[in-house]
């Protein structure tokens, strides 16, 4: 078996699939280098808690990727638990709302599934439905406005550390442990790889295409609404603005890492690396001075970047 | 002839669902509220909408084609800024005009280029225009910090635009030039051809990269001049002003049934599916129904107008089948 012969097609494909990646990679050495307050244990500590929050929504979102479809409602399945976190915190203690918020993403996520594996919606439109329809049902909820809480169990819980690690990346570690071997280990994650693969061929071998379109949207919804939570545990507070472009950015992270937007390749291994660059590029802005609108264009800037490079890599296999 | 058979109503129920569902919600709200269905009320809601509807109009030509514009949105903000901007410098009317229509054709032409880089389907299409959505919002965020600026606009040219009924002639002579286009010239087939089937369009001749380019600058064109009719009936112009255009437009051309799997389509039935959506939310909103609830309907609504679309299909589809395999 011939493994990574390096003639020039190899490295040229290489050098345009991770373009992006080294490019960001030169950026974080130039800031070591050049801003002394950058590469400090107290500003990587806050990188890694920074990231992790949004980073569990996008491993759910590789995966979705990997079984070539997309979710824009992550954002809002997002802000509306943070939402109805609260308002359960306030109501029924963190236990049952802890339950509730992970239920009710589990059923939005069911319905975009429905909607995308069986009427075969394609998926961006579905989701672009039920983006704003949950987006509504938020504001709806809380008439726009914030909502606080003191649950004191959920102060404890967000200001508990160990060496100035939240429970943030606690659970992040463990959503990419438990997806690493969901993709690997599992019969459900080999069937996602040949769906994104190649459905009609998944679907002629007798794989359950449908159910595996499903569960992406299931595990997508469940990620948001933890994603949501561990927000909600640092700021004690839901708004239904909260999360604005959360899928924007766990787009950008997973093909940054590497996953293909044509589906059936990729990791959420590869994602940890996406979503790191993402939050030290964004932290060392930050850190730049530089100001929230330029953020936005800079944020916008990376993702049509990444879509244009990784399209091209894929131009150049399907030669 | 058609017959009138059984089937042939149900088709046509199918077919007009959505339709049948906003005639009873027009009725139910005209018996509540009998100013509903006044002469006055009519004219607002067209006028209230003609620049949501001059944006659909230009994006139902990127449906068609497979394609998708998420950026329009982001368009009509900032070429509303540029337009308030050049007249507060002091440049005379058409030249401000000129230039918030230039803007917007560059990011077309920029969105074209890039998903014809990649040849790109819808889903790369919907990837690409979505950051610039973000970026061209950005964009339209610098010169005034994310401040709304008033405008020093005397009578003229550009004042006329959004006053009296001049939002809805621009509105509907554009529509009816658009679906003239899309019928009646080759360069309309040609759009049909590419947008159901990229590959046989390309083997026959025709020249798919400018042409899909073409389409991305007609829906950023189209956004520059709804951007300017918006900016002139307000006489300032708000950085965020086109949020959430996208979603609206696409809800009307969904409602108005062009597919979204591209091919078909008319400009038209956008027009149709925008004054359905104006008279929805007009109504919902003498129901005292809030503008938050009407996103949760407006969301409910998509879903179920690309469902009803991809239902019907399949429904066809089978009724073909069967018919075949009975004369076979």
């Amino acid at each position: 078996m011939k493994k990574h012969t390096l003639d020039k097609d190899y490295i040229g494909t290489f050098l345009i699939r991770n373009a992006v990646s080294m490019m960001l990679l030169v950026f974080v050495v130039a800031m070591i280098f050049t801003k002394r307050s950058f590469f400090t244990a107290d500003n990587i500590v806050n990188i890694i808690n920074e990231c992790s929050v949004y980073g569990v929504t996008a491993c759910a979102m590789t995966v979705a990727i990997i079984c070539a479809e997309f979710d824009l409602s992550a954002s809002s399945v997002f802000a509306w638990s943070t939402v109805l976190f609260v308002i359960c915190c306030n109501a029924f203690g963190i236990v049952a709302a802890f339950f509730i918020t992970l239920a009710s993403g589990a059923v939005m996520g069911a319905f975009n599934g429905i909607l995308v594996a069986k009427v075969r919606i394609p998926a961006f439109v579905a989701t672009l439905g039920t983006m704003t329809a949950i987006k509504g049902l938020a504001y709806v909820v809380t008439d726009a406005q914030p909502i606080n809480t003191s649950n004191e169990t959920l102060y404890a819980i967000g200001q508990f550390n160990i060496l100035g690690i939240t429970i943030a990346p606690i659970v992040f570690a463990l959503v990419i442990l438990i997806f690493i071997w969901f993709l690997k280990y599992t019969r459900f994650g080999r069937n996602i790889y040949a769906t994104g693969g190649n459905y009609e061929v998944a679907r002629l071998s007798g794989i359950n295409v449908e159910f595996s379109k499903f569960i992406i949207f299931v595990l997508l919804g469940v990620c948001a609404a933890i994603s949501g939570m561990l927000y909600c545990s640092r700021i004690m507070a839901g708004w239904a603005p909260y999360g604005g472009d959360l899928s924007l950015y766990c787009v950008a992270a997973t093909v940054i890492g590497g996953t293909s937007l044509l589906g059936g390749s990729g990791g959420v291994h590869r994602t940890i690396i996406g979503v790191l660059l993402m939050a030290v590029l964004f932290n060392a802005l930050t850190l730049l001075g530089v100001d929230g609108s330029m953020q936005k264009f800079i944020r916008g800037l990376v993702l049509i970047t990444v879509i244009m490079f990784d399209a091209m890599a894929n131009l150049r296999k399907r030669v | 002839m058609r017959k009138l058979t059984s089937k042939t109503i149900r088709n046509a129920i199918r077919d007009n669902a959505i339709f049948i569902v906003v005639l009873l919600l027009i009725i139910i709200t005209a018996f509540i509220e009998p100013s509903f269905i006044t002469w006055d009320n009519l004219l607002n809601i067209l006028r209230q909408n003609a620049t949501i509807g001059i944006v659909a109009c230009g994006m139902t030509y990127c449906i068609i084609a497979g394609l998708f514009d998420l950026s329009v949105g982001s368009i009509v903000s900032l070429s509303g800024v540029i337009v308030i901007l050049s007249i507060n410098a002091g440049v005379p009317d058409y030249l401000a005009v000129g230039y918030g229509l230039l803007a917007g054709i560059a990011v077309g032409v920029i969105n074209g280029t890039l998903v014809s880089l990649i040849n790109g389907r819808s889903g790369e299409a919907f990837i690409i225009t979505y950051g610039m959505q973000v970026v061209v919002a950005a964009i339209a965020l610098f010169p005034s910090n994310g401040l709304f600026i008033a405008g020093r606009v005397k009578p003229g040219i550009f004042m006329s635009m959004g006053q009296g009924m001049t939002p809805i002639i621009i509105f509907l002579s554009l529509a009816a030039i658009m679906q003239f286009i899309l019928v009646k010239t080759r360069y309309g087939r040609q759009l049909c051809y590419i947008g159901s089937n990229i590959s046989a369009a390309n083997m026959s001749g025709i020249r798919v990269k400018p042409n899909r380019i073409s389409y991305f600058a007609i829906s950023g064109l189209m956004s520059g001049i709804a951007a300017i009719v918006l900016c002139s009936r307000v006489t300032s112009s708000n950085p965020t002003a086109g949020l959430g255009y996208e979603m609206d437009a696409i809800a009307g051309i969904v409602v108005g049934g062009t597919s979204m799997s591209g091919g078909s389509g008319s400009v038209f039935r956008t027009v149709l599916g925008i004054i359905i959506i104006g008279i929805m939310s007009n109504a919902l909103n003498i129901l005292g129904i809030t503008a938050y609830h009407q996103q949760v309907v407006k969301g409910l609504l998509i879903i179920a107008a690309v469902s009803m679309d991809i239902w019907n299909k399949r429904i066809k589809v089978r009724e073909i089948a069967n018919e075949k395999a009975y004369i076979g």
